[in-house]
């Protein structure tokens, strides 16, 4: 069973380039350009198993979307890209706490995360 | 002033003779046992009168007057009237006045001892009392005479005293508000110059003094306009120093200073007036001058770094966009790495890509030390021991020491120095100069890097130590952001580790010559806080 990886990224040539790359190492990615998109993928079954989400984003924040996922799913891994890592200060009170990637992201820094998880 | 002269024409006016002085010394030996009871008649008669009795002070002095009216009775009678007989008189004048006894009782007083006299002169050998009364009544005219006379005199005196000291007090007052509003034009901060009809100076405070560089010895007298005002400034100057309003609305007009310089000055004008007419003391104009030089330099830099400030935001904001899109490239990147890397052959278009990967991580590294020194965030502080994180930093350097030939040796105290800071930032510091320090060497084939933590009084010293070829000058700006002599810097490592020390309140400096560069940090040591 393919872990399913909701990618939460405004920038959209990223984003594919991102999950296709994920696809390739195994994992089934579906793709979120806005937080509200994300929201909306969230409040649908199945339930992704990763998050993978940007902070500045269109309609509504990666924060929001995190802690949307958390309220759904207590432990559910969340994996924060970013290029204002100062604005992780908005995650604050998550527990486990995210990761958080400043971009330009490395990655393989990304999938030993990843494949730490599964560890 | 009671003179021979005066005796003389005085017994001359009265006609006292030699033959009037036997008479009363004839008349003395009959009266000279009622003195006492003249004495204290009188006394009783003129306490009576309010006003005579307001000068009595006390019965001790009753009883002085007493004795002293009993003895002019006995001189009176004597027989001798010479100038010291009528200087003592003159004296009873004078001490009426000092006591303050209004001059009608002296005629009143004398009334009562002639009639009391005259009473005892009847009772003399009828022969005589005719010439007796006659000497007798010449005599006291002649003593109230010369008593007048030295009253007035006295009492003259008294006044012109009395007009003298007002004088002078006067004089004092004037001398002393004069010096109260001299006090004021010295000490205010405001220039204050008069100038007269001519628009020559005619007052100079000291506030001028200062803003201006010139004494008032210098100025005085001289032109204002042609002294200090840019021609180009005369005209409105000019029209604001005869404008008849009082006071003028506010001017600015530079003036040049001695050694040149220019200084902002907000003049107000106020054109001396009184009853109509222009002009005190041969000054026709104030200007009173505010100094706003160094205001408006102020004003100046603080818009600057306004300015500044808001370039920094600006650029901050773009450093954060750039990484956008560095995120989009670096993600297609490592893409052509792994496809190219799935087929053989293509070593140099792997390699191409790791080049342009590096390139990716360098602007990346770029930004984040801009944002870093653009931004700082505010130090998080706790208790940071600094031989620990000399332990914790230096292992990080090993790697690039070993490919260098770099040797580090550390000389840490025997009890570890802790003092309250940001561990996150202190690292930094440490590994930014210890870094330095081991690229330094890597260029000239190696050599030591020594790490050396003090503790002193009131700091903790760090210094890091190496043998390299040292800084290219002392002058070197090696603080200011991009300045670097190493190929790849950025500019921005010692930038940055200057401001973090200089948020925990320390210092840094840096001693080269040629085989030794120290830097010295400094750090202060919270001497309540943290245990020491």
């Amino acid at each position: 069973m393919k872990a399913l990886v909701l990618l939460v990224e405004d920038d959209g040539r990223s984003a594919h380039k991102l999950a296709q790359m994920l696809r390739e190492d195994g994992y089934t990615v579906e793709v979120a350009t806005d937080g509200a998109a994300a929201i909306g993928r969230l409040s649908r079954s199945p339930l992704p198993n990763i998050l993978l989400t940007d902070l500045n984003l269109p309609h509504a924040n990666g924060a929001a979307v995190a802690r949307y996922a958390r309220s759904l799913r207590a432990d559910i891994p969340i994996f924060v890209i970013t290029g204002y890592p100062e604005l992780a200060t908005q995650l604050e009170g998550l527990a486990p706490e995210p990761v958080v990637f400043t971009k330009p992201l490395e990655y393989e820094q990304l999938t030993a995360a990843l494949k730490a998880l599964q560890g | 002033m009671i003179t021979n002269e005066r005796v003389l024409e005085l017994k001359r006016y009265v006609e006292l003779t030699a033959d009037d002085a036997v008479r009363l010394v004839a008349l003395s030996e009959l009266a000279a046992p009622e003195f006492p009871r003249i004495a204290r008649n009188f006394y009783e008669k003129i306490r009576e009168h309010e006003a005579a009795h307001a000068v009595f002070s006390g019965e001790a002095q009753i009883n002085r007057l007493h004795r002293s009216l009993e003895g002019w009775l006995a001189r009176l009678l004597g027989g001798n009237y010479d100038v010291a007989y009528y200087e003592k008189t003159a004296r009873i004048g004078e001490v009426h006045v000092r006591i303050g006894l209004p001059q009608r009782y002296m005629f009143t007083a004398m009334a009562l001892i002639r009639l009391e006299l005259e009473e005892i002169a009847a009772g003399m050998p009828a022969a005589t009392v005719v010439a007796t009364t006659m000497a007798l009544n010449r005599v006291l005219d002649l003593d109230l005479a010369v008593m007048l006379e030295a009253y007035q005199e006295a009492k003259a005196a008294r006044a012109e005293r009395r007009n003298v000291l007002e004088k002078e007090e006067l004089a004092a007052s004037l001398a002393r508000t004069e010096r109260r509003y001299t006090t004021a034009v010295e000490l205010t901060q405001e220039l204050i110059v008069g100038l007269d009809r001519d628009r020559a100076i005619r007052m100079f405070n000291a506030s001028a003094e200062r803003a201006t560089g010139y004494g008032r010895e210098e100025v005085i007298g001289q032109s204002f306009m042609s002294l200090f005002v840019d021609p180009s400034d005369h005209a409105s100057l000019s029209a604001a120093v005869a404008s008849t309003q009082n006071p003028t609305p506010a001017l600015d007009c530079a003036i040049r200073t001695r050694a040149g310089r220019m200084r902002e000055i907000r003049w107000q004008i106020a054109s001396t007036t009184i009853d109509g007419e222009r002009g005190v003391d041969g000054i026709d104009v104030f200007l009173i001058g505010s100094d706003e030089t160094d205001t408006r330099a102020l004003a100046q830099r603080t818009k600057q770094s306004e300015r500044l400030a808001a370039i920094g935001t600006l650029a901050a904001g773009l450093a954060h966009e750039i990484r956008n899109p560095l995120n989009g490239a670096q993600l297609h990147v490592s893409y052509l790495t792994r496809a190219l890397s799935r087929t053989e052959g293509n070593a140099e278009l792997i390699e191409a890509a790791h080049v342009v990967g590096d390139e990716i991580k360098r602007l990346a590294a770029l930004v984040t030390e801009f944002l870093n020194f653009a931004r700082p965030e505010p130090l998080t502080k706790t208790d940071v021991g600094l031989v620990e994180l000399c332990e914790r930093v230096l292992p990080l350097l090993a790697p690039a020491a070993r490919s260098a030939n770099v040797e580090i040796v550390t000389d840490y105290p025997q009890r570890e120095i802790v003092i309250s800071g940001d561990p996150a930032k202190l690292e930094q510091v440490l590994l930014n100069v210890a870094q330095n320090a081991v690229e330094a060497l890597a260029g000239s084939g190696g050599g030591k890097v020594q790490v050396r933590v003090r503790r002193q009084p009131k700091v903790a010293t760090l210094e890091i130590e190496d043998d390299g070829p040292g800084l290219p000058s002392p002058d070197a700006p090696i603080y200011d952001a991009f300045y670097s002599t190493k190929p790849n810097g950025t500019g921005l490592g010692l930038a940055i580790t200057h401001r973090i020390i200089v948020d925990h309140g320390g210092t840094i400096d840096a001693l080269s010559k040629p085989g030794c560069t120290v830097f010295r940090i400094t750090l202060p040591i919270d001497l309540e806080g943290v245990g020491a």
